[in-house]
């Protein structure tokens, strides 16, 4: 008997390299970009130390593996930038920014039955995750970017560098 | 003879390939190196010049807005950055005056993600294929003064200019 899939919504899975792996909404990947120009801005977080030029907007490029585990896992040379968009809230302004990815985000179905919790060995996922679910034996988080690129998180990973 | 302030005008500072754009009406004087008495300072600086009837200390930076204690060889200019007590000088490979108006360049905010309590940088914007960051001659000096203590526990720390907004 085949399992019956209930494909209730459409995600991104995004894959930062080291095993880590993260969803976004399907709406909320804009474009992938191969390679693109990056430049370094001086006095920055070193995992936000990138922005590139897209549609005359300068965009910040973060890297999550530096983010979660401290080390720049992606090579520059042949890096792939996810593109994703974000609104602050619901009635406000649409806002770009890159995400350093180590392959080209995959298009996956989601469905409700899938949903799970975050498991404990990976509280660092904890506040950045809107929810989880379980896709091919692997818990994914869903990245909540507009908390990821906001000032409240920037805040608080300064207090914690400090 | 009262100062035109144009909030356009800004000097831009090329060092290591970067660019850095600092308002003009920060910037006392452009000057070139060959007028600097190089010898370090207790407190970093590569050197002093002395004109316009002031001492001032000159202080070269990497891209990065790090301290360099040796001036590169192509570092030929010098601004003077005003300050409450003395100007002080960050070379440069190249300078120029540049009207974001009049180049229609259009500063955009340093993003949340990028902010750091001790970055001076306010502002990036695209400048001829890459992009540059604009900071006030008072954020570069505040940060000049957050390097450059360790270098001497003797040494002062720069007081900067401060405005009011009757200035």
């Amino acid at each position: 008997m085949t399992e019956e899939v209930a494909k209730n919504s459409r995600a991104w899975l995004l894959d930062f390299g080291r095993g880590l792996q993260a969803a976004v909404g399907h709406h909320e990947m804009w474009q992938v970009l191969i390679s693109p120009v990056l430049f370094e801005v001086p006095c920055t977080l070193t995992y936000c130390s990138e922005v590139l030029v897209f549609q005359d907007r300068i965009l910040p490029v973060l890297d999550m593996s530096n983010l979660l585990e401290g080390e720049k896992t992606i090579p520059v040379t042949s890096s792939v930038v996810g593109i994703a968009i974000y609104q602050d809230e619901p009635t406000h302004p649409i806002h770009y920014a890159g995400l350093h990815l180590a392959t080209r985000p995959q298009s996956i179905y989601v469905s409700d039955n899938q949903a799970c919790d975050l498991p404990a060995h990976q509280p660092d996922w904890e506040p950045l995750a809107l929810s989880c679910f379980f896709h091919k034996g692997r818990t994914i988080p869903i990245i909540e970017l507009a908390y990821l690129f906001s000032e409240e998180f920037n805040t608080k990973m300064l207090q914690i560098k400090k | 003879m009262t100062e035109i302030h144009n909030p356009h005008l800004y000097v831009l500072m090329v060092f290591d390939g970067g660019y850095l754009f600092v308002p003009q009406d920060d910037v006392h004087s452009v000057e070139i190196i060959a007028d600097v008495q190089i010898t370090r300072t207790d407190m970093g600086a590569v050197g002093w010049f002395f004109g316009h009837g002031l001492e001032s200390q000159v202080f070269c930076l990497a891209y990065d807005l790090s301290l360099l204690v040796d001036v590169p060889e192509n570092h030929e200019y010098f601004i003077l950055l005003k300050s409450e007590e003395q100007p002080l000088g960050i070379t440069c490979q190249e300078v120029e005056n540049i009207n974001f108006k009049q180049r229609h360049l259009y500063p955009q905010k340093l993003p949340k993600a990028m902010k750091t309590l001790e970055s001076p940088i306010t502002h990036l914007l695209i400048y001829q294929d890459k992009v540059a960051c604009v900071c006030s001659g008072t954020a570069l000096i505040k940060h000049l003064s957050s390097i450059v203590s360790p270098f001497s526990s003797a040494s002062k720390p720069i007081k900067t200019e401060t405005k009011t907004e009757n200035d």
